[in-house]
């Protein structure tokens, strides 16, 4: 089956068991939004998957694959973390050459946005511009999945819908797993909500549901 | 190709403050011996490149570690790497 299934994931951080229950799947074609509260093991799912943290058990397939580490992985998931990645001392242009297949190297370095900054180093880019640049290649790297943890978090609101239109294009042939606080943009993007709440996974159909579970308070508008 | 790209970008990083350092300790023994001994360098180098790696990327930028995991490599072969090249660096340097 073509698909990135993640099943029976638990982890405990000493006493504290964060993910007890998780199952969700992923396909090319599909934006999985992952909602859950401050401290709900969002970002130690996505590090699960990736395979850069160790879980007590978990079950992952990428294409009938399974992945039992982060070498596992390479070249089948892309992971973008919270904090800013790109190492300091390399132009973005280079960047670009290292994270991208030929075709997809020659459209960000095209890109307007992208143009002025290709000559400088990562280090003298704003903590905003270098979200940008950051969410921009793990989007088109030549992994079939791509997990992103938290892309909107100081991006200028210029570039949020445009990164949403990015997102609907690239998932054509690929598969995302997005989470970020912002759920009203992830409402907006995902084809699929997935809540962790009690260290278990929910598949959400209605915005409603989101009340009910107590993530969001009141009715969800939009 | 990209691998080797990844690795240049990461080692890039140690190799210019380690081989200074180096440099320098070189230059020191020269003042106190009176002799140029390429050893020095190639033996300072080796000891310093994994402790710059270990001050660069697991002290003060442990998240870049992430750029490096996304090209396909993990923390053990980023530090074979860095122990192989220094070394084959500290080799060439000791048969000058």
């Amino acid at each position: 089956m073509n698909r990135l299934y993640v099943d029976s994931v638990m982890k405990a951080f000493d006493t504290k068991q964060v993910l007890t229950d998780v199952y969700l799947t992923c396909e090319p074609g599909e934006i999985v939004g992952l909602l859950g509260r401050n401290g709900s093991g969002k970002s130690t799912l996505l590090k699960i998957i990736f395979g850069s943290l160790k879980a007590d058990q978990k079950y992952i397939k990428v294409d009938n694959t399974q992945i039992f580490k982060l070498y596992d992985s390479s070249k089948l998931i892309t992971y973008l973390p919270q904090d800013n990645f790109l190492p300091g001392h390399v132009r973005i242009k280079t960047i670009i050459s290292a994270y991208c297949n030929r075709e997809n190297a020659v459209i960000l370095k095209k890109l307007s946005q992208l143009k002025p900054l290709l000559n400088r180093k990562t280090r003298h880019l704003s903590s905003g511009e270098k979200r940008f640049v950051e969410i921009l290649l793990i989007i088109h790297s030549d992994a079939k999945y791509i997990l992103i943890d938290e892309p909107f978090n100081g991006v200028a609101p210029l570039y949020i819908d445009y990164i949403k239109q990015l997102i609907r294009e690239q998932a054509v042939n690929k598969g995302f797993i997005i989470t970020d606080h912002d759920y009203r943009n992830i409402l907006d993007v995902a084809s699929k909500i997935i809540l962790l709440h009690d260290g278990g996974t929910r598949e959400i159909t209605d915005r409603e549901e989101l009340v009910r579970w107590g993530y969001v308070s009141g009715t969800v508008n939009g | 190709m990209r691998l080797i790209l990844g690795i240049w970008l990461f080692y890039k990083k140690i190799f210019v403050p380690a081989m200074a350092v180096a440099v320098i300790l070189t230059l020191l023994d020269l003042l106190l011996t009176q002799t140029l001994s390429l050893y020095i360098t190639g033996f300072s180098f080796i000891m310093l490149a994994p402790v710059f790696h270990f001050i660069l990327y697991e002290f003060r930028n442990p998240g870049q570690y992430y750029f490096y995991y996304n090209l396909g490599m993990n923390k053990l072969s980023l530090w074979a790497s860095t122990i192989v090249i220094s070394f084959i660096i500290g080799i060439i340097l000791f048969a000058i």
